[in-house]
């Protein structure tokens, strides 16, 4: 039978009706997500827990299976990739659908995010307390004495160790059990790994700007340029100089470190797709074989593990080039990976799943994930990971010290940093820029990005205390670091 | 002679009770579209101007109204011009060349004696339905400047390799040829179904009085088209302006700027920045729809002008 205009309107009445009934009965039903306002005092359904650290699957599940067994409840995991974490908050936030837990990819400083009540205090047991004592920093991790999160990850990382291809190096007569190398050195070996012709020498992400900002950051301090950091994470606005608190982005170091990266260009040792790749797919060239060297973090031999097995025997690792291959390198304290959601129903969940991320069991899953380290870098020789994971670790111990941090000293601090504008082009985008031939002056750009960088936190700085904190330059001054040193807690 | 003024009578007005029922069928049947349009056009629209007035990062409830401080922010803010200009250059270069190609493939597959025309139809429109991202991604490989295909035939012919999507000078380029051979399926089924309305009877008759193949195109079919052409063209345009999936997964408006159309510019704004501002994205959002009314405006402005100094000539 053909279907005439009547019965056609008849059964688009009758799918709209069964439609908005459905839609009814899913909004009638109790919220079993453990989302939405959140306003609930008791805590119903499943905790839903959001972040970025895909590599840690295995022991945030041992954890969640902790929790179940002790009677926790449910925890709902959702893994975003980092690009898209910010966007999902955003979109949570504006819906009143945010997760119990959260990883912080807002670019929102730990001072805002607590002072914005977007996040809520958590209440650890006893064993956590006194094992997280020394870890906590007030204005970073506690705010007026109440923990709202706990630092996972060491802050003595860089995401530039010099990774390479044994083979090559030994056929080019490199060293492959130096821990260091210069810059001299590193030429002179990616010359003749090139000059062998199997392959280009070396790999770059130059489509990762914010990558590229980070390791133009790591080599200027393993040229001598001391840094202070809010935290251990790189970003232009929080990086300065302790002497006196300045934006030093078009300092020698700093110029010196982008002549080097084009320095490979100009040898014509860098593969030419570098250019249009990001982290993952240079990453994934190395390993198929198209270079012989790729900077990257200490995460490096765990992504190798899980996507390229075969490869990873034949992988050993150094630290960064440094003109002399003394290369320290410091970050600020490591900041509180995950959150607990201001609107959570499940508080008292929150606080025995942050009492359980404290124990020595958890940071020995988390070394053998073979991410970034673990705030306890002991508890990598407890751990089962590869070699060359626990030879980054060894270098990260002798080369990475904790910088200060303008963040600690005055907690105002995280909210300039919030109220500055970004700054383009931003210092990863000039690295791009010089590198791929869009920009013939290093120099002259980099003074235009200081000077706009340094306007900018002048207004921020007066917005925010025309709005009542007490904030100034003073805060990013601290005349008695030395690069090599630890600024620890006691020094501030 | 008298003359006699007939006026026709007017139509017997229906009882009031048909009208009412008449007026409710018809309210009946709009209701959907005017719905439908307020919830997902009008309401956005709305709204967008009204956040762009406001100081909001898109995250907590931290919103604050600061008028028109945007606006004045985005008129001397030389990215949003510089997009505007990238937009504007892959408009220019592209509309032209996919509207004319278009058309001489659909002349080419309109001819009914063509062997193998309904493939060749659905060979050119299997891009269109190709998805955007997963097309972006895959010329990403193809242009590859070390293991590409593309780099390997020109090593093939002694040629050197070309960064094609790494080099801020062909970066544009690249994603200009994608784009055209993406979308060009879609300007040639329009071409396609205008062809149908020329009758045939013209190219008949035009055979028997010695019109050639080029006279005929020159003498009917263009003659015929341009109202269609007009049509074509804008949709093309405004398809043109929504570049965000390409350049996104081609190059993510890089590098250094070279492939950043204002779409993509107002993603990084609202979502990828490192201090998002979802107010100052739904002011650049505005100011890019109102260009968007500008671009299809002033073209239908000098299609119009254009029209009528013809008639006037004629």
């Amino acid at each position: 039978m053909n279907p005439t205009r009547r019965t056609m309107l008849g059964a688009s009445a009758a799918a709209l009706t069964a439609t908005l009934a459905a839609c009814s009965r899913s909004s009638d039903s109790p919220d079993t997500s453990g989302t939405g306002s959140g306003t609930d005092a008791a805590p119903t359904g499943t905790l839903q827990w959001w972040d970025h650290f895909e590599p840690l699957e295995s022991a945030l599940t041992g954890l969640f299976e902790d929790f179940a067994t002790a009677g926790g409840g449910e925890v709902e995991r959702t893994v975003y990739n980092p690009n898209e974490m910010g966007q999902a908050l955003q979109l949570a936030l504006g819906s009143d659908q945010m997760p119990d837990v959260f990883s912080n990819l807002t670019d929102i400083p730990a001072p805002a995010l607590v002072s914005r009540e977007l996040v809520g205090a958590v209440t650890l047991d006893s064993q956590a307390q006194s094992a997280a004592a020394d870890l906590l920093f007030e204005g970073m991790h506690t705010f007026d004495g109440a923990v709202y999160s706990i630092p996972l990850f060491s802050h003595q990382q860089h995401s530039s160790l010099t990774w390479f291809d044994l083979d090559q190096v030994e056929r080019a007569g490199g060293d492959p059990e130096a821990m260091t190398i210069t810059w001299e050195e590193f030429r002179r070996l990616a010359r003749a790994i090139t000059a062998n012709g199997d392959m280009p020498a070396w790999v770059g992400n130059l489509a990762f700007t914010g990558r590229l900002e980070e390791q133009i950051v790591d080599l200027a301090q393993a040229a001598g340029r001391p840094l202070a950091f809010n935290t251990a994470g790189v970003s232009a606005p929080d990086v300065t100089d302790p002497a006196t608190g300045d934006y030093v982005f078009n300092s020698e170091e700093f110029i010196e470190a982008l002549e080097f990266l084009a320095s490979l260009i100009a040898d014509g040792v860098m593969l030419g797709a570098s250019t249009s790749l990001d982290a993952r797919d240079a990453r994934a060239r190395w390993a198929a074989g198209d270079a012989a060297i790729f900077f990257d973090g200490p995460w490096n031999p765990g992504v190798l593990s899980g996507q390229f097995p075969d490869f990873l025997p034949q992988v050993s690792v150094t630290n960064l080039p440094s003109p002399d291959g003394n290369g320290y390198t410091a970050r600020g304290p490591s900041s509180g990976q995950f959150w607990m959601s201001a609107t959570s129903g499940h508080v008292d969940g929150v606080g025995t799943l942050f009492s359980l991320l404290t124990r020595p069991e958890f940071s020995t899953a988390l070394a053998s994930n073979m991410d970034q380290p673990p705030v306890d870098l002991a508890a990598v020789a407890d751990a089962d990971v590869d070699p060359t994971y626990t030879r980054a670790i060894d270098i990260f111990t002798d080369w990475c010290r904790l910088a200060p941090s303008p963040l600690v000293r005055n907690p105002a601090v995280g909210e300039v940093i919030a109220q500055m504008e970004e700054i383009r082009p931003s210092l990863g985008e000039i690295v791009q820029g010089y590198l791929g031939g869009n920009i013939d002056d290093a120099s002259a750009a980099l003074t235009t990005f200081n000077d706009a960088i340094s306007a900018e936190r002048d207004r921020a700085i007066d917005a925010v205390t025309s709005d009542g904190l007490e904030v100034s330059l003073a805060d990013w001054e601290f005349s008695g670091y030395e690069l090599g040193t630890d600024y620890g807690p006691d020094r501030y | 002679m008298a003359t006699t003024l007939t006026r026709s009578a007017p139509p017997p007005t229906p009882p009031r009770s048909a009208r009412a029922r008449h007026g409710g069928w018809i309210a009946l049947f709009v209701a959907p579209t005017v719905v439908l349009f307020g919830l997902y056009t009008l309401w956005p629209s709305l709204s967008s101007v009204f956040y762009s007035m406001l100081e909001w990062r898109g995250l907590g409830t931290d919103r604050s109204f600061i008028g028109l401080s945007h606006y004045e922010r985005a008129l001397a803010d030389p990215l949003f011009w510089r997009s505007v200009g990238v937009t504007m250059a892959i408009i220019a270069v592209t509309v032209p060349i996919r509207v004319a190609i278009a058309l001489v493939l659909a002349i080419m597959l309109n001819n009914p004696r063509l062997p193998l025309a309904r493939l060749l139809r659905t060979a050119f429109f299997l891009p269109v339905v190709a998805t955007t991202a997963i097309v972006g991604i895959v010329m990403g490989f193809v242009l590859d400047p070390s293991a590409g295909p593309v780099n390997t035939l020109l090593e093939l012919l002694g040629l050197p390799p070309v960064d094609f999507l790494g080099s801020s000078d062909t970066a544009l380029g690249s994603v200009m040829a994608v784009h055209i051979w993406k979308w060009m399926g879609i300007t040639m089924i329009y071409w396609l179904a205008a062809l149908q309305t020329v009758p045939m009877d013209l190219y008949e008759a035009a055979e028997i009085d010695g019109a050639g193949t080029w006279h005929k195109f020159r003498h009917i079919t263009l003659p015929m088209l341009t109202p269609f052409a007009v049509i074509i063209t804008l949709l093309t345009v405004v398809e043109t302006m929504q570049v965000f999936d390409l350049v996104l997964t081609m190059t993510g408006g890089g590098p250094f700027f070279s492939t950043l159309v204002t779409e993509v510019y107002i993603y990084e704004q609202a979502f990828t920045s490192a201090n998002p501002n979802l107010g100052y994205a739904a002011t650049l959002g505005v100011l890019f729809g109102v260009l968007t009314v500008i671009v299809v405006g002033s073209l239908l402005l000098i299609t119009r002008l254009v029209r009528g100094r013809k008639e006037v000539t004629a």
